[in-house]
């Protein structure tokens, strides 16, 4: 039981991570079309500069709202400067400009601040709640909570509000959206800004678990892939419970599979996704694709 | 002008040979890795220039040739042909294997699937350590120069091999890129359900050219762990397929000859960022890679040929017209 209700909660916790950074990945797929490797490194930036704010003595309440505003503006301007000018010419080309992106970033953020771990505080203090005997960390619980959060939020912006409303017409039809007075260019934007925005946030709550490095969402990227798998590339509720499931299943794995070991609890979400996709081969909720010729 | 052309490889090729009694052993091995990770990119100029599939595993592909190559030498004390032979096997049905599953699928799956396999194989490599001799790897024995050769050392004799080994894969890649499966490739990449329409079966042209790239790959490993002497898990971590990817944009993502110079870029640019600092290359390799793709999405090769091209144009445009008029314009 003890181990039972420690795997659940440290499993949805870093089911938290993988959702955020699948979330991200869903935005950035549903507004612009391509699949972004960069996503990760994007979010390590964000923590980056995150941290930079914190040992400059900022508050962490105040350091991590700041960060994500930054994020915000980086994912944008990734999007206005390497992805808009290529994006029509080819989606594919767009794809491998992201790979471009990712090594710029992982090398750049390891020449600027060292390729050694660091500590990194985690908003919700490391005190813990007793839950049916076991001790379940507050960072847990806060993890899921602002997850939880974030989705109700993009949720909300995106079906209920005008804006919303524009940025999903923007990335179903831009053309129809265009001509209709919606400015998808600057949707565009939103999207990959938000994407930032969200991958950043999954770096903040995976650093105090997995010490910041410039490696910090390498892995966590993978994972977030595997959570859009299993979620289906293109829905929102998909990839938070992609991601919940994932965190779960590697948890669970490392638990009670001691064979697996830390090196190759990778491979059991991934394996469980290949399984799935021979299976189901949209995703638990994703629709088959029709396109026109 | 064709005929120019068509002697072009022959003499390039017993120009390049003859080098191998010119440079020192040393350089010969560094041209002998960037020949094996050429061979590797030729891998990726079809199934990614012209198939258009992202395929993230062509390190891991890589990283199974070299170890079956080292395994059976080393473990089993196969000849070096033979081994190679093996390796390319090896390669070829994990490429099978990546490609059957999820090639139904839109692109991005399959991209997904690559992953699966890029992430998987470096672990494995560092468990089976009664296999692969696990984080402290293998040791691959040396080659002997053969007796009717007039050579002394034998990453002489390794680079001839390197050299007949991507004389003859260009050959393959550029009977294969005039074959009508270069045709359904293309189409494949430009639009799927079109290629459908007109006959041909996607999943089936995504297959072929993956299990090609695959045992390119299996190939170059082989040569490549040879050459080091060496393989480790290290080595061969995820991060090479997006080496490798980068290497193939930089050198012009549809260009056969794009390819070696995309290998020579990987092998040769740690060389000046390592001076400066160790993470420089990643960043070196992103920045050329965005730069190739804004400025040169061809290749530079092809780049400067276009521009070759233009400018002979312009000259006999203005020469017609000089002629016409009477004058210079």
């Amino acid at each position: 039981m003890y181990e039972f209700v420690l795997a659940v909660s440290d499993g949805l916790a870093m089911g938290g991570v993988y959702a955020a950074l699948a979330l991200a990945l869903v935005l950035v797929y549903r507004t612009t079309g391509i699949l972004n490797f960069a996503q990760g490194e994007i979010g390590t930036v964000g923590t980056f500069v995150v941290w930079s704010l914190i040992a400059a003595n900022l508050p962490i309440w105040v350091a991590i709202p700041i960060g994500l505003v930054l994020a915000f503006a980086v994912g944008a301007l990734i999007e206005r400067l390497l992805i808009r000018p290529i994006q029509n010419i080819d989606p594919v080309l767009a794809v491998k400009n992201t790979l471009g992106i990712y090594l710029v970033c992982n090398g750049a953020t390891a020449i600027i601040f060292g390729a050694d771990l660091r500590d990194f505080p985690s908003i919700f203090g490391n005190k813990s709640v007793m839950i049916a005997d076991v001790p379940v960390s507050y960072a847990s619980i806060g993890m899921i909570a602002t997850i939880l959060i974030a989705v109700i939020c993009l949720y909300l912006l995106l079906q209920k509000t005008e804006f919303g409303l524009s940025l999903r017409a923007a990335a179903s039809n831009p053309v129809s959206s265009e001509l209709s007075g919606i400015n998808t260019a600057r949707m565009f934007g939103f999207g990959w800004g938000l994407a930032a925005m969200m991958a950043a946030l999954s770096g903040v709550l995976a650093a105090p678990i997995l010490l910041l490095d410039h490696n910090l969402l390498v892995s966590v990227l993978v994972y977030a892939f595997a959570a859009i798998v299993l979620g289906g590339f293109d829905s929102l509720p998909g990839a938070v419970l992609g991601g919940f499931l994932i965190g779960l299943s590697e948890t669970f794995a490392a638990v009670y599979l001691p064979v697996i070991g830390t090196d190759f609890k990778i491979l059991v979400p991934l394996t469980l996704v290949m399984i799935l996709l021979i299976f189901k081969p949209w995703g638990l909720f994703g629709k088959a694709e029709e396109r026109k010729v | 002008m064709k005929y120019a052309l068509r002697w072009a490889g022959p003499v390039l090729f017993v120009a390049l040979a003859c080098l191998a009694l010119l440079l020192s052993p040393y350089f010969l091995g560094r041209l002998s890795l960037v020949l094996s990770t050429g061979i590797t990119l030729t891998g990726l100029v079809l199934v990614l220039g012209y198939c258009g599939q992202i395929n993230l595993a062509q390190g891991a592909f890589f990283a199974i040739g070299a170890y079956a190559f080292a395994i059976l030498r080393s473990k089993y004390g196969w000849p070096m042909f033979p081994a190679l032979g093996a390796g390319v096997i090896f390669a070829s049905l994990l490429g099978a294997f990546t490609g059957l599953p999820a090639a139904r699928l839109k692109h991005f799956y399959l991209a997904l699937a690559t992953i699966v396999v890029a992430v998987a194989v470096p672990p494995i490599l560092n468990r089976w350590t009664s296999l692969t001799g696990g984080a402290s790897g293998l040791l691959i024995p040396g080659i002997a120069v053969p007796s009717w050769l007039p050579i002394d050392h034998p990453d002489r004799y390794l680079y001839l091999v390197c050299l007949t080994a991507s004389a003859l894969v260009a050959l393959y890649v550029s009977r294969v890129l005039k074959s009508p499966l270069a045709l359904e490739m293309t189409a494949v990449r430009e639009n799927e359900v079109a290629a459908l329409t007109a006959g041909i079966s996607p999943t089936k042209v995504k297959i072929a050219s993956f299990i090609t790239a695959a045992a390119l790959a299996g190939l170059g490993g082989g040569l490549f762990a040879q050459q080091i002497a060496f393989v480790s898990p290290e080595s061969y971590s995820s991060a090479l397929s997006v080496m490798f990817i980068a290497g193939t944009i930089v050198g012009g993502i549809r260009s056969l000859p794009g390819a070696f110079l995309g290998a020579a870029f990987l092998q040769f640019v740690p060389d000046i960022a390592n001076q400066i600092n160790q993470s420089l290359t990643p960043v070196l390799l992103g920045l050329s890679l965005l730069a190739a793709i804004r400025f040169f999405p061809e290749g530079p090769i092809h780049w400067v040929r276009e521009r070759r091209t233009r400018a002979i144009e312009l000259a006999s445009t203005k020469n017609r017209l000089k002629q016409r008029d009477g004058r210079e314009i």
